[in-house]
């Protein structure tokens, strides 16, 4: 069977993979601190040897999925008003204790307290400070700095813990708006503006989100037509060679 | 069958229940002592296809990974407590809180709820109440013969009685807590304590960071009419995309279903 209705095949895979990311990209549209991810493909040549060792020269190129290209872009800065929501203006994230001694990233910060006075993020993870131990706060009106520093009736009580990341190739989504990154690829944070009762909206850009999904629709759509193409030649094949003429 | 399917779907459950709240908020912007909801959003697992740092078939290490997220999800529905804003009633028994603070209220099982709206009135017994005929804790009797009523910035709930005799009936006690956003709204705009708000402390209006009473005042609803508009319109756009990744995974599968004729 032809090499070229699975290479169709695959890269039919390939654009329903690019669909999801697409759809969930749109999914968080609205999910404050999302990062939207495109994926990119790449070729993959099948290298048969021959007996002699070299490739063979007829090679197929499948496509496989390359690399993904986690966005780091800031998203819109909205205001909403309330003393628990924080923007970053700048390339920063706030540090959050995912488990016990192991810290993920954010830019989500829509934070929330318990009963405690522990300031957490939505999910229930501790936001941790500066020396990276979990924030606690007491009782009263909370008000925060330009610096990130957090006042509760006229002293300060914390400094959020804010780091830059080296290298965005290494970012890992892990779910939650959180992000996951080795400790070495982070710095602490310079020249960054930590904005009070405001929050950084998701940085999907709907409007390329919406082109990319017709791009990656009509690139399947010709994808199919191939795998139509073939099957034509192939039921050609079996139906009519070796038909005897005349007959 | 493709993720997208369900990844949008998520998404549109996620917009709906954005509109639900936003409606919510919409529909007591003149509710007295309101306080405005707002949900909050999470992306979804994602599913790993490559872990980054893993090895290509060309035998390099690659540096990203590739992941495929599945959705959203609501992380939680919060409640700013931000003050709304005061307006003049007249009413010697509208009473605001300046500050920090619930008023204190029992509810007929005996237990207390909370509340910022102090619209409250006297019933046939002498008694103040809450539009509900809930007693305000602590109780307070208001004499038949009283000619005024006045309560002080610190809570001091004096009347005038005839013959000028000027009387203390009783003090006014705010509630606070740790946590506010993690009161349990039960409608009647009250509010209960919940494991994530903390027990309440009682005080004394304007002192240990309580706020001070204002008489004749009511603590209008929070909700900003125009912020709720622009999200109701990004809330119906994103559900609008959301619907156009269904129906292009749909197309997408027309396609295949159409190969085998």
């Amino acid at each position: 069977m032809s090499s070229g209705f699975f290479v169709a095949g695959v890269s039919g895979q390939m654009a329903q993979q690019k669909m999801d990311d697409i759809s969930h990209n749109l999914a968080n549209v609205n999910t404050v601190g999302f990062l939207g991810s495109r994926t990119s493909f790449e070729t993959v040549f099948t290298s048969k040897a021959s007996p002699t060792g070299n490739p063979d020269t007829a090679p197929a190129a499948f496509q496989s999925m390359g690399s993904q290209f986690v966005d780091t872009s800031s998203g819109n800065i909205e205001q909403t008003g309330s003393d628990f929501d924080f923007a970053i203006l700048g390339k920063a994230w706030f540090r959050v204790e995912a488990a016990p001694g192991e810290e993920a990233y954010t830019r989500a910060g829509n934070f929330t307290q318990d009963a405690e006075g522990n300031l957490l993020t939505q999910d229930g993870k501790h936001v941790l400070d500066a020396g990276g131990t979990p924030i606690q706060l007491p009782a009263g009106r909370l008000q925060a700095t330009d610096q990130g520093e957090l006042i509760v009736n006229g002293s300060v009580v914390a400094q959020l813990g804010l780091v830059s990341i080296t290298d965005p190739a290494g970012i890992e989504r892990i779910g939650n708006a959180l992000i996951r990154t080795p400790v070495t690829n982070t710095a602490p944070a310079t020249d960054v503006t930590v904005r009070q009762g405001a929050l950084e909206s998701s940085n999907v850009n709907s409007v390329l989100a919406m082109a990319e999904m017709i791009a990656t629709l009509r690139s399947y759509e010709a994808t199919v037509k191939m795998i139509e193409e073939y099957n034509r030649q192939s039921s050609q094949l079996t139906q009519q060679v070796g038909q005897v003429q005349g007959m | 069958m493709m993720r997208s399917l369900w990844t949008a779907a998520t998404g549109m459950t996620a917009q709906a229940l954005n509109v639900d709240v936003i409606s919510n908020n919409l529909a007591n912007v003149n509710t007295a002592g309101f306080k405005r909801g707002r949900a909050n959003f999470q992306d979804l697992m994602y599913q790993q296809i490559t872990s980054p740092g893993s090895q290509n078939s060309a035998g390099n290490q690659v540096p990203t990974g590739v992941q495929v997220g599945l959705g959203v999800r609501t992380a939680g529905i919060s409640r700013i407590f931000s003050e709304g804003s005061f307006q003049q009633t007249g009413n010697p028994l509208d009473m605001a809180v300046e500050g920090r603070g619930f008023f204190q209220v029992q509810l007929p099982d005996g237990s207390l709820a909370y509340t910022r709206t102090g619209s409250f009135s006297v019933d046939s017994q002498g008694q103040m109440v809450t539009p509900d005929g809930y007693i305000v804790q602590p109780a307070m009797t208001i004499p038949a013969d009283a000619l005024s009523i006045n309560i002080a910035q610190d809570g001091s709930l004096s009347v005038v009685q005839p013959g000028n005799v000027q009387t203390t009936i009783g003090q006014m006690q705010l509630a606070d807590f740790a946590n506010p956003d993690g009161l349990t709204a039960i409608g009647h705009s009250l509010f209960q304590e919940s494991q994530a708000s903390g027990s309440p402390t009682t005080g004394t209006p304007g002192l240990s960071g309580l706020g001070s009473v204002a008489q004749g005042t009511l603590e209008m609803s929070n909700v900003n009419t125009v912020e709720e508009m622009v999200n109701m319109i990004a809330a119906q756009r994103a559900y609008e995309m959301n619907s156009k990744s269904i129906q292009a995974a749909n197309e997408m599968l027309q396609m295949v279903s159409n190969i085998k004729r």
